[in-house]
């Protein structure tokens, strides 16, 4: 469990606080999405989830730890970031030598090591680009190596910064598909995002930040219903959420999720799946 | 903490006359209180000026708390020159006078310095007669002083959240551990300047013509005034002038 209490924050001792008043549970095994137009603070936010950041005011707890008692190194290990630009984060000549960099900075040795590296490579389609330059790569598939970096230590908390920005539907996809994953081995991810739209794929809890406070906290279900919340911040309504309504008015009771949606639809035009 | 501050680079225009008068104005002032605390041997005067610069600069400029946490950073060295000097000297007074020239030039400098912004520093540059070239790569790097300090608390936060650790290990390891933040760095350095090349090239930018800048320098009558004052002013504190005047010219 993550947890903010009370938390304020600001970078300078002049400057205006960039976080106010923060209270927020994060629980294991959810998927929740952190929402907010450009500078809301989302990024603060998240920063202060493995203590990169700690609180002007108030105070993050890890499992039940205070992040001020922790270094960063510790907190990590729980604690994935996966941030906006990944490209910063590569020194190494090749894709293979990234991933080994990042498991020995968590003590992984010897056999262990490659046996997880090698699994890595696999489950993220990597094989293929070992021996290339991280530089050299896509965006697409530099964002894809930084996921896998971040999850080969086996992190029980996975925080991504606006995962879906760039990415083609194949990357997309795949992105969809580590999440699940991810949350099957009852681990927590983060979603920190403005595309609604990519939402669907999990129907998640959602917080929503505006300068720094959270104006929003509910079921994905309830932020769609809340049209002038989604207006009023930045936001852009999905399409299908329209749609959602017309199905939902008369009478078709579903969930938020696509394949929800996709399945009373199908029964009520009454026609096979594989149309 | 691992974060360095890049706000102290970090030009912001304030409501303040220093912010609105002609920076050539700025910088012949600057240059003439320097001149006045370099030729400046006595430490009564030397005070004076200190105090008279620090009123000028919050007055006119509202920048007083930045010059003295800019003034907080050097004063080891200030120590280091006083001490270096009693060594020599065994006097106190003598030994005063270096640091405390010391204060009044960073104050006289930052005049012009703290109160204008890289493009009205470049524009100076270049109507002293620089050549563009020079002009443009002087106001590039000075603006990327902050975009550098940024870059590097995000590859180091980037980095910190993949289990690095930059106190492990003996002497060469503590050194390799450099690594990791230095590569990033370069790689993403000679990425932005052919960024900027190409950028520069794509908007028709020149070095071989004559280039208009977007908003030029004017000298009004305020400037002129403000010039005589400050100059005026300042002759004012440097009062033994006389004395060594009238060496020369019997009065
Ligand atoms: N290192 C820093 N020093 C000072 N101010 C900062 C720093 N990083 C961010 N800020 C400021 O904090 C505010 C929130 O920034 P943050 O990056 O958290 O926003 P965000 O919600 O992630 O925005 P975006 O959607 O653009 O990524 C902004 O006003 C920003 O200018
Ligand atoms: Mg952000």
């Amino acid at each position: 469990m993550i947890e903010f209490r009370n938390v304020w924050f600001k970078y300078d001792e002049e400057g205006d606080f960039i976080l106010r008043n923060i209270n927020l549970t994060i629980k294991r095994g959810e998927v929740i999405s952190i929402l907010g137009d450009n500078g809301s603070g989302k990024t603060t936010l998240i920063k202060h989830m493995n203590g990169l950041l700690k609180p002007t005011k108030g105070d993050v707890y890890v499992d039940g730890e205070n992040t001020r008692d922790k270094p960063i190194s510790e907190l990590s290990r729980k604690v994935a970031i996966v941030f906006q630009y990944p490209e910063k984060m590569f020194f190494s000549p090749s894709v293979e030598e990234e991933l080994k960099a990042t498991l020995k900075n968590f003590g992984l040795e010897g056999e262990e090591l490659n046996n997880r590296l090698e699994e890595i490579l696999e489950e993220f389609r990597l094989v293929d680009l070992r021996d290339r330059t991280p530089f050299s790569l896509s965006g697409g598939e530099q964002r894809r190596l930084s996921i896998a970096i971040a999850l080969s230590w086996d992190p029980d908390y996975v925080i991504l910064d606006e995962p879906t920005t760039g990415l083609d539907g194949y990357s997309r996809r795949d992105l969809t598909k580590t999440i699940e994953k991810v949350l099957a081995k009852n681990k927590t991810v983060v979603i920190v995002t403005h595309d609604l739209e990519y939402l669907f794929e999990f129907a998640p809890r959602v917080i929503l930040l505006s300068r720094g406070a959270i104006v929003f906290q509910g079921s994905f279900k309830e932020l769609l219903e809340n049209e002038d919340v989604i207006m009023r911040n930045g936001l852009e309504s999905p399409k299908i959420s329209m749609l959602m309504k017309v199905v939902r008015r008369d009478g078709g009771g579903c969930g938020m999720r696509y394949s929800e949606l996709l399945s009373v639809i199908i029964e009520r035009l009454g026609c096979s799946e594989d149309v | 903490m691992y974060r360095i501050s890049y706000k102290a680079f970090k030009f912001e225009a304030k409501d303040a006359l220093l912010y609105r008068i002609d920076p050539r104005a700025k910088l012949f002032v600057a240059l003439y209180s320097m001149t006045i605390s370099i030729i400046t041997f006595d430490l009564t005067t030397l005070i004076l000026l200190t105090i008279y610069l620090m009123i000028y600069i919050s007055l006119l400029g509202k920048i007083l708390r930045k010059i003295m946490r800019n003034l907080l950073v050097l004063t080891p060295l200030i120590i280091i020159i006083f001490l270096a000097n009693y060594l020599v000297t065994f006097n106190i007074i003598t030994s005063l006078v270096p640091a405390v020239k010391l204060i009044t030039l960073v104050l006289s400098m930052n005049i012009f310095f703290l109160t204008t912004s890289p493009d009205d520093f470049s524009l100076t540059l270049e109507k002293l007669g620089v050549p563009l070239t020079i002009t443009l790569a002087f106001s590039l790097s000075l603006r990327f002083i902050i975009v550098l300090s940024k870059q590097l608390n995000e590859i180091t936060e980037a980095q910190l959240s993949r289990g690095y650790t930059l106190d492990r290990g003996g002497l060469i390891q503590r050194i390799k551990n450099f690594i990791p933040i230095l590569v990033p760095m370069i790689v993403l350095s000679i990425k932005r300047s052919i960024d900027i090349a190409e950028t520069l090239e794509v908007r028709g930018f020149r070095t071989d013509v004559k280039h208009t800048p977007y908003h030029d320098l004017k000298t009004t009558r305020r400037d002129v005034v403000f010039t005589l004052s400050s100059i005026v002013s300042i002759t004012i504190f440097y009062y033994p002038l006389q004395d060594i005047l009238s060496l020369f010219i019997p009065l």
